[in-house]
């Protein structure tokens, strides 16, 4: 019996040994959403065993690979956007990398050598379409009088919705964006820590506009079959959201996670990207229906990367001029 | 009394090795402190200190008089245990339930505007300095019905009746008898509300608009949003500073013996126009968060955000099982609140018996953000098994010590003796005699440190990682997945579970006084 036991534990940590274990970081939504769907399919044209850890949003994966530094376990992170991504680079934790497959992008400007793209999407102005019947179409709309009290955004400090959207007046405003601010200030009825509890001032009709994607009405067209929270591009153009894959600097299986990365964009993932994620596909798949409610993305704003790198700075102006101190 | 006594290194060695210990290492790892930061926040640490003093205040100035009507007066029963398990549950609501039921009952279309609007009140109350104040007195003053209407109840009707009989009036009899008497205890759930609004967040963001933000805000922006450790550290300790050093000129022991039943007047026509207030303030907004999972995603009520969340598939969204999940979370809350008992029954036992003034070191988790403390842990490499149950005991020590305090002071001392006179062995003492005196107190602290286990948020997503999953991260989980009906509704079956086991405690509260 003792002996059987013994046979059967060496058996299980053989196949264990031999089958490649592939690590990777990412958050939560994506585990649970388009990981569970595509992770069984990778592992089984490749032989290997995939193990995706999330903890909680991308920022605290970050987090998680710079306290573990020195003994990364991770072989791939996904998730990290622009700023993310540059926080990476700066810690010297990601390596560069070209997939074979990279053109298969259809906008390969998005590509960084650190981070290969799989999805993206516009950060949107969402209102609600009974109670907002001129609903504004450009940043100096969201001045007009007739807002006033009605606008929630989430504070650029806790949440990064609220920083896209500080980035995306940044974007469009360059250095007069604390211009902007001071006014639109007037406007605001309050700043929420993250996107949960903005929408929640949406639906108790607290507010009536709000700071989300643009991809919410795709959203509640899909599940509740009508779209009362309406997105806009602003007509000063889009502020993009690129979600990375990188490779995580001395990882320990560099085959196998440059395929997982080169995976992210076949058809076979990404035709699964806009129902799970949310976000646009990265190549040129077939959109679902309901991708008919996103607004077009006509201009694409630029950030320059010190930005992204001056980020304290930028959040210290912001509070001074919001919070005033 | 036990002699040989050095059981006080428990709660000593807890607090360094669960805290301090980790802190200090997080401070080698990210290579020290930036001093910049304190200056940079300046503004903001003024306002965390100031908001949190006149918020103690008013919760204090709120909360006595109805620490009085529970504990002095002869209120209908049912009415009273109504009250005390209402008061209970804001402290343990997070933040999003709490939200909606101020959005409900104070916001444009809410309740109360609706009624004031009637009058022609037209004045806004949220989002403004106010309604920061409301907030927490709202999350706050539970507190000193609790820990200061227990003590108020013990003190000897016999004392008070003496003084009546030397002509005293009642308010003569309040500063002169009642108040000495629990004053230490009034100093405690001050403290505490001190504590918890200091390091307050999502009250100050919602409800106070865009002006104010305190350092719990600042924290957090270096260390989720910037990666700037240092600063975040330098901040959590200037926290950790601020709250012991109020703590410690704050914090007495008074020895007294409260043990009698408390003399009950007649309830006091002040006491319908105090219940009214707090209905409107308080429990109108408590009775929306609840049933937060009842309203409709776009409006109305209903059972839909049930059936859509037990339709769903979950685990494909909370990363495990129903069963699992529920599993994790009990193994996890209920360790963590046995440990946290005992740590307290340990260390109130010397800060009331012994005089050692353990209470300003037993208040210095409370000052900590639960996602630093995270961080610490993570960059030791303590596996989450350890560290979860760890910091949800950690969280709840404050306010589970608060509450064994009380417990330790109804004990009679001079019953205690005489048994060991009689030859009672410690093992005695504790399991006959003291033990089922303050069972109460102990099943009461119990359900204050699962409850707030189980809404521990922040500090488990950061540790978790699959198959760990528990009631918090599910509804974090389904919120990050937008599935917000299926998160309202968990988030009502959440509630609706601290509902009946406050209702518990208070069931058992009533039979322990009739026995």
């Amino acid at each position: 019996m003792k002996k059987a036991l013994i046979y059967l534990i060496l058996t299980i940590s053989v196949i264990s040994l031999s089958v490649e274990k592939l690590v990777v970081y990412t958050y939560d939504s994506f585990v649970s959403g388009i990981g569970k769907e595509i992770v069984p399919i990778f592992e089984k044209k490749y032989g290997c065993k995939v193990e995706l850890l999330s903890f909680g949003d991308a920022g605290t994966v970050l987090s998680r690979l710079m306290l573990e530094k020195n003994n990364p376990k991770a072989d791939v992170i996904v998730g990290l956007d622009q700023a993310l991504l540059i926080r990476a680079i700066e810690n010297d934790l990601v390596q560069k990398f070209k997939p074979e497959n990279l053109s298969l992008l259809k906008y390969p400007e998005l590509y960084n050598e650190y981070g290969t793209p799989y999805d993206f999407g516009a950060i949107a102005i969402v209102y609600n379409k009974e109670k907002i019947k001129n609903p504004p179409k450009s940043f100096n709309d969201l001045l007009k009088d007739e807002f006033r009290g009605k606008i929630v955004v989430e504070d650029p400090r806790t949440s990064s919705t609220g920083l896209s959207f500080l980035l995306w007046t940044i974007a469009a405003f360059n250095e007069k964006y604390l211009d902007f601010w001071s006014k639109f200030k007037d406007n605001l009825l309050t700043i929420t820590p993250g996107w949960d509890e903005a929408f929640e001032m949406l639906e108790s009709g607290e507010a009536d506009i709000m700071v989300s994607y643009a991809t919410d009405g795709a959203y509640s067209y899909y599940y509740y079959g009508n779209v009362k929270y309406v997105p806009v591009i602003l007509d000063e153009g889009a502020f993009v959201q690129v979600e990375y894959a990188s490779l995580v600097k001395n990882a320990k299986n560099v085959e196998l996670a440059k395929k997982f990365i080169e995976f992210l964009l076949s058809d076979e993932f990404q035709e699964k990207v806009p129902l799970n994620q949310w976000m646009l596909p990265v190549t040129n798949v077939k959109l679902p229906e309901a991708f008919k409610y996103v607004p077009e993305i006509k201009k694409v704003l630029e950030i320059k990367n010190d930005i992204y790198k001056n980020q304290e700075r930028i959040l210290k102006e912001w509070s001074k001029e919001v919070i005033g101190g | 009394m036990v002699k040989r006594s050095n059981w006080w290194l428990i709660p000593i060695t807890f607090i360094m090795g669960g805290v301090v210990l980790p802190f200090t290492f997080l401070f080698i790892k990210i290579g020290g402190i930036n001093i910049k930061s304190i200056s940079d926040n300046f503004n903001i640490i003024k306002f965390t200190i100031y908001q949190a003093f006149i918020s103690s205040i008013l919760a204090t100035v709120i909360g006595l008089p109805g620490a009085y009507i529970v504990a002095r007066t002869k209120m209908n029963n049912y009415l009273k245990s109504t009250f005390r398990i209402l008061s209970a549950i804001p402290f343990i609501l997070p933040g999003v339930t709490m939200s909606i039921g101020f959005l409900m009952t104070f916001g444009n279309n809410g309740l109360i505007t609706k009624f004031l609007k009637l009058f022609g009140f037209n004045q806004r109350l949220l989002y403004t300095f106010s309604a920061i104040i409301i907030g927490h007195v709202f999350y706050n003053f539970p507190l000193f019905i609790r820990i200061v209407g227990e003590t108020w109840e013990k003190i000897d009707s016999s004392i008070i009746e003496s003084a009546k009989l030397d002509g005293a009036n009642n308010l003569l009899i309040f500063f002169k008898i009642e108040f000495p008497l629990i004053l230490s205890s009034i100093l405690k759930a001050f403290l505490l509300t001190y504590v918890y609004t200091f390091t307050s967040f999502s009250v100050v963001l919602i409800l106070g608009g865009i002006k104010y933000s305190t350092i719990e805000v600042a924290i957090y922006m270096y260390t989720k949003i910037l990666f700037d450790f240092k600063s975040a550290l330098t901040l959590s300790i200037v926290q950790i500073i601020s709250i012991s050093l109020i703590s410690y000129i704050l914090s007495f022991e008074k020895h007294t013996f409260l043990s009698g039943k408390s003399l009950k007047e007649k309830f006091p026509i002040w006491g319908y126009f105090y219940l009214f207030l707090t209905t409107i303030f308080i429990f109108i907004p408590l009775i929306y968060s609840l049933l937060s999972g009842f309203i409709k995603y776009g409006g109305g009520f209903g059972i839909e955000n049930f059936k859509l969340l037990f339709s769903l598939d979950l685990k494909r969204y909370i990363g495990t099982s129903f069963q699992s999940m529920i599993i994790f979370t009990l193994i996890f809350s209920i360790s963590a609140s046995l440990l946290t008992i005992l740590i307290s029954t340990i260390a109130s036992y010397y800060n009331i018996r012994k005089k050692l003034k353990l209470e300003y070191i037993m208040l210095i988790p409370a000052a900590i953000s639960p996602v630093t403390l995270a961080f610490s842990y993570i960059a030791i490499g303590i596996s989450q098994f350890i560290a979860i149950p760890i910091i949800y005991s950690l969280i709840s020590l404050p306010i589970v010590f608060g509450i064994i305090s009380s417990g330790w002071k109804t004990l009679d001392e001079f019953s205690e003796e005489a048994a060991l006179i009689d030859g009672a062995n410690s093992f005695i003492l504790n399991f006959k005699i003291r033990i089922p005196q303050m069972k109460y107190h102990i099943l009461t602290a119990f359900v204050y440190a699962f409850t707030l286990s189980l809404g521990e948020m922040s500090a488990t997503i950061t540790l978790s990682t699959p198959p760990v999953s528990t009631f918090s991260i599910s509804i974090y989980r389904l919120l990050s997945s937008r599935k917000i009906p299926q998160a309202r509704a968990l988030n009502s079956i959440y509630s609706i579970i601290v509902l009946i086991l406050f209702l518990i405690i208070e069931i058992l509260r009533n039979k322990n006084k009739n026995d």
